[in-house]
């Protein structure tokens, strides 16, 4: 009963907080991997108006998400 | 037609050079018109990303988050422009990627509604029954954009092409590519 009371007592929101932030960054990771798809289906569409350019932003935006996902995990 | 005009992210292009495609198209088609919504009609999620972009910079005066720590602030700040960078790029794909090709034998209408769902449906210029256009609003008479409304005998009834430039020149242009296209078939040239 004391180790539930001083579980309870030293219970750190910042760690749930730490959590949230986790799951949401990692629902943008596969967002942005969605984007990176439908990218790349709608140039396969349309081809050959700034193709490059959108597949090379899209996997930017991807990679970048990624980065950022993992230098939070790092940090918090 | 017209002349050649427009560039890639042009609301409507002309004649656009040989390397642009779409995955349907035969070898002998060629691609006449792509049309998209006139460029002011991306002004409202335009200035909603400029908000975006500065509403961090009100935390200074408005200090919300002056009870978290120094790290999370900072986490709240990146996740921020993380989902304002993926807003302003799902908008930018959603005006792009929604065009309405014109050929010499069909029109081509792609929609692209959001990041998840896309519809393309096609008409042959032979079965246009009618074309009718209009200006709405104090934008699209200032801007010269409207809708073109395509009534066909196929099986999606009409096809509206919403916020086009230059809407009479477009209607003008389907007009004249559907007679075209009807002389074609009775001299029995049709391809």
């Amino acid at each position: 009963m004391d180790n539930l009371i001083s579980s309870i007592l030293n219970f750190n929101i910042w760690n749930i907080a730490k959590i949230f932030v986790l799951i949401g960054l990692a629902v943008y990771v596969v967002f942005a991997f969605i984007v990176v798809r439908q990218v790349k289906l709608m140039t396969e569409v349309v081809s050959g108006i700034l193709t490059g350019i959108l597949r090379f932003v899209s996997w930017i935006l991807f990679l970048f998400s990624v980065f950022i996902f993992l230098s939070i995990l790092l940090l918090l | 037609m017209p002349p050649q005009s427009g560039h890639s992210l042009s609301s409507l292009l002309v004649l656009p050079k040989k390397s642009v495609r779409f995955d349907t198209q035969d070898p002998e088609e060629e691609i006449l018109l792509i049309l998209r919504r006139h460029w002011i009609t991306n002004l409202p999620w335009f200035f909603m990303a400029l908000v975006l972009f500065f509403a961090p910079a009100v935390l200074t005066f408005f200090p919300l988050l002056s009870s978290f720590p120094e790290k999370y602030r900072f986490v709240f700040v990146i996740i921020w422009y993380l989902i304002t960078l993926m807003f302003i790029f799902e908008k930018f794909l959603s005006w792009f990627f929604n065009m309405t090709i014109i050929t010499d034998e069909r029109i081509v209408d792609i929609d692209f509604t959001n990041l998840t769902t896309k519809k393309i449906s096609d008409c042959e210029l032979d079965k246009i029954q009618d074309v009718s256009f209009n200006n709405s609003g104090a934008f699209g008479t200032i801007f010269n954009y409207g809708n073109v409304m395509v009534q066909t005998a196929a099986e999606i009834v009409e096809f509206v092409f919403e916020d086009v430039p230059r809407p009479a020149k477009v209607a003008e242009i389907l007009q004249r590519l559907r007679t075209e296209e009807k002389i074609e078939a009775l001299e029995g040239r049709i391809r």
